[in-house]
C-alpha cells in the first residue's frame, strides 16, 4: 500500500472514531431497555416520554428565548459598528473585542456570577442572556469584521446613479452584507443554545436550560425515568439534530453564496 | 483624526463590553482580594492559591492532562491533516473538511455524554482513561483545523517535484511538511492546551475520583464552597497563566506566523 492509501485509510478511520459515540447515542435512544448496552428491542418511547418531560420543555423555551434574544441583540450591536468599521483594523475596539474570546470560559463565569451577586440582581433569564450576549458580541464583531461587509465602490455608482441613502442601504449595504450577517447569526446562536459553563454560573434555583438540564440528569442518571440513560440519549439526540440541521443549512448557504 | 459617524456605530458596542464583561471582571479582581469574613482586604487568597500544596497539585495535574492531550492529539491528526492538504483534491477534500468541523457545532456538554454511553457499554467507567479519551475525542477538531490551514498553503504539486528531484518520503517530511506545519502546531497546541486546562464539563462528567482538575475545583470553591475570595484567586491565576502562555508562544514565533 502506497503511504497516500495508508493516510487515507488513517483519515476515514479516525472520521469514523470521531462519530462512533454520536453514532451509538442516536442508536441507544431507540433502545427499549433504559440501560445502553442491552439491546430489548426498537421502541420510539423514549421520545414519546419527551412528549410529557414538563421539565425539557420548559428548559428547550428557556434555552431557545435566550438563543434568539442574545443573538439578535449581539449581531446588531456589532453589525452598527462593523457597517462603520469597513474592515479596517481599529486597534483600539480589537483590544476590547479580544479579551472575551481569549480568557478562559470558567474565570469568565465566575466574573459574571460575582458581579451578579454583588448587584444582587436575581439569578434567572436576564442573567443568562446577559452573559451569553458578553462573548457572543465578540465573537459576532470578529466574524462581521473578517468578512467583508462593506462594497463602496457599488454604493458609490448606486448614489452616481440617483439613489438616496435608504436606498442604498436597503438595496445594497444590506443585501450585501448578509452572508455575514447570517454567519454571526448562526454562530452566536449555536453558542448560546449550547452554552454551558457560564450558564451553570450565572443560574439561579429553578432556572434552567437544555444543557444544565442535561447535566444535572447525566451527573444522576436513573434517578428517574426521565432521567435513564436511553431517555436522555433520545433528548441529546433531539439537540445534536438540531444543531446538526443549523450547522448543515448553514454550510449551504455559505457555498450557494461562495459559488454566485 | 477619526469621524464622528464611527465613534457613534461603535459606540454601543464599546460600552456593551465594558457592562458585560469588564465590570464583572472588576468585580472577580476585587473579591479575589476581599475578605467577607474578616471584611478586609488581603493577598491571602493568592498566598494559599500558589503555595498551598493541595492547589499546586490540582494546578499541575490539570497541566499533566492538559500537555497530554496537546500531544495525543498532534500525533493522532498531524496525518489527518497531511491527508486532507496534500492528497486530497476536490470534493473529497471539501466532503473531509465538512467531516472534521461539524463536531465544532455539536457541545462539549453533548460529545462527553455520547462518549459516556459508549465507553459505559464496552467496559470503561469514570476514571483516568475515560478522562484522557474524553479529551482527546473532544479536542481533535480544534487540533486539526490549525494544522490543516497550514498545511494547504503548500504549493501544489512540490510534493511530486520533490520526488521527482529524487526525494524519498523522510526528505518530503522534514524539508516540506513539518516546516510547514509548524504554524499550526503552535496555534493548534496553545487552542488546546488553554482549553483543555480549564476544563470542566469531561473532567466532571468522566473523569468520576480523577476528575478533580482546577475546572472542577473553581466550580466547587465558587458554587458548593461559597469560598469566593479563593475561587476568584485562582480564576485569577489560570487567566494570566494562560495569557502569559499566548503571549510567550506568539512573541516567539511570530515571524512564523505571519
Amino acid at each position: 500500500m502506497s503511504s497516500k492509501q495508508l493516510l487515507r485509510a488513517y483519515t476515514y478511520a479516525i472520521a469514523l472514531l470521531l462519530y462512533t459515540p454520536i453514532a451509538f447515542m442516536v442508536v441507544s435512544s431507540f433502545n427499549s431497555s433504559p440501560y445502553v448496552g442491552v439491546w430489548e428491542g426498537f421502541t420510539t418511547y423514549w421520545y414519546q416520554l419527551l412528549l410529557r418531560d414538563s421539565e425539557a420543555h420548559i428548559a428547550l423555551v428557556n434555552s431557545l428565548t435566550i438563543a434568539i434574544v442574545s443573538s439578535t441583540l449581539s449581531v446588531s450591536i456589532a453589525l452598527l459598528a462593523a457597517l462603520q468599521v469597513r474592515g479596517r483594523r481599529l486597534t483600539a475596539v480589537d483590544a476590547l473585542v479580544y479579551p472575551p474570546i481569549v480568557m478562559p470560559e470558567v474565570a469568565e463565569a465566575v466574573a459574571l456570577f460575582l458581579a451578579f451577586t454583588y448587584l444582587g440582581v436575581e439569578k434567572g433569564w436576564l442573567t443568562v442572556m446577559l452573559g451569553h450576549t458578553a462573548f457572543n458580541l465578540a465573537f459576532a464583531y470578529v466574524t462581521l469584521t473578517v468578512s467583508r461587509v462593506r462594497f463602496e465602490e457599488l454604493e458609490d455608482a448606486a448614489r452616481t446613479l440617483g439613489a438616496g441613502r435608504l436606498r442604498i442601504f436597503k438595496d445594497i449595504i444590506l443585501p450585501l452584507a448578509m452572508p455575514g450577517i447570517v454567519a454571526a447569526l448562526a454562530i452566536t446562536f449555536l453558542l448560546s443554545f449550547t452554552n454551558f459553563i457560564k450558564t451553570l454560573f450565572t443560574t439561579g434555583p429553578g432556572f434552567y436550560t437544555l444543557p444544565i438540564l442535561i447535566w444535572n440528569r447525566a451527573r444522576r442518571p436513573g434517578i428517574s425515568e426521565f432521567a435513564s440513560q436511553n431517555a436522555l440519549n433520545a433528548l441529546a439526540t433531539l439537540v445534536t439534530l438540531t444543531a446538526l440541521s443549523i450547522a448543515v443549512a448553514y454550510t449551504a448557504y455559505m457555498l450557494r453564496k461562495a459559488r454566485r | 483624526m477619526v469621524e464622528r459617524s464611527l465613534v457613534i456605530a461603535v459606540a454601543p458596542l464599546v460600552v456593551a463590553l465594558l457592562l458585560l464583561f469588564y465590570a464583572p471582571n472588576i468585580a472577580l479582581v476585587y473579591y479575589s482580594f476581599y475578605d467577607r469574613v474578616r471584611g478586609v482586604f488581603t493577598v491571602d487568597f493568592y498566598l494559599d492559591v500558589i503555595t498551598n500544596t493541595v492547589y499546586l497539585n490540582v494546578i499541575l495535574y490539570s497541566l499533566t492532562i492538559a500537555v497530554a492531550t496537546v500531544l495525543a492529539t498532534l500525533a493522532l491528526t498531524l496525518p489527518v491533516a497531511v491527508y486532507i492538504a496534500l492528497y486530497s483534491r476536490g470534493f473529497e477534500r471539501i466532503l473531509l473538511l465538512v467531516i472534521f468541523t461539524t463536531p465544532f457545532w455539536i457541545d462539549f456538554l453533548l460529545r462527553a455524554w455520547a462518549l459516556k454511553s459508549l465507553l459505559y457499554m464496552v467496559g470503561v467507567r469514570e476514571g483516568f482513561l475515560a478522562l484522557m479519551v474524553g479529551m482527546v475525542y473532544d479536542y481533535i477538531p480544534f487540533m486539526l483545523l490549525p494544522l490543516y490551514a497550514s498545511l494547504a498553503r503548500i504549493p501544489p504539486h512540490i510534493v511530486d517535484v520533490a520526488r521527482t528531484l529524487g526525494a524519498g518520503a523522510l526528505d518530503i517530511w522534514a524539508r516540506i511538511i513539518i516546516p510547514y506545519a509548524v504554524p499550526g502546531v503552535l496555534v493548534g497546541s496553545t487552542l488546546v492546551l488553554l482549553m483543555s486546562f480549564t476544563e470542566l464539563v469531561i473532567p466532571s462528567l468522566l473523569g468520576g475520583v480523577r476528575g478533580f482538575t482546577v475546572g472542577p475545583l473553581i466550580y466547587t470553591l465558587i458554587l458548593a464552597g461559597d469560598d469566593w475570595g479563593r475561587g476568584a484567586a485562582l480564576a485569577i491565576v489560570i487567566t494570566v497563566l494562560s495569557v502569559l502562555s499566548i503571549v510567550l508562544a506568539y512573541r516567539r514565533f511570530k515571524g512564523w506566523l505571519l
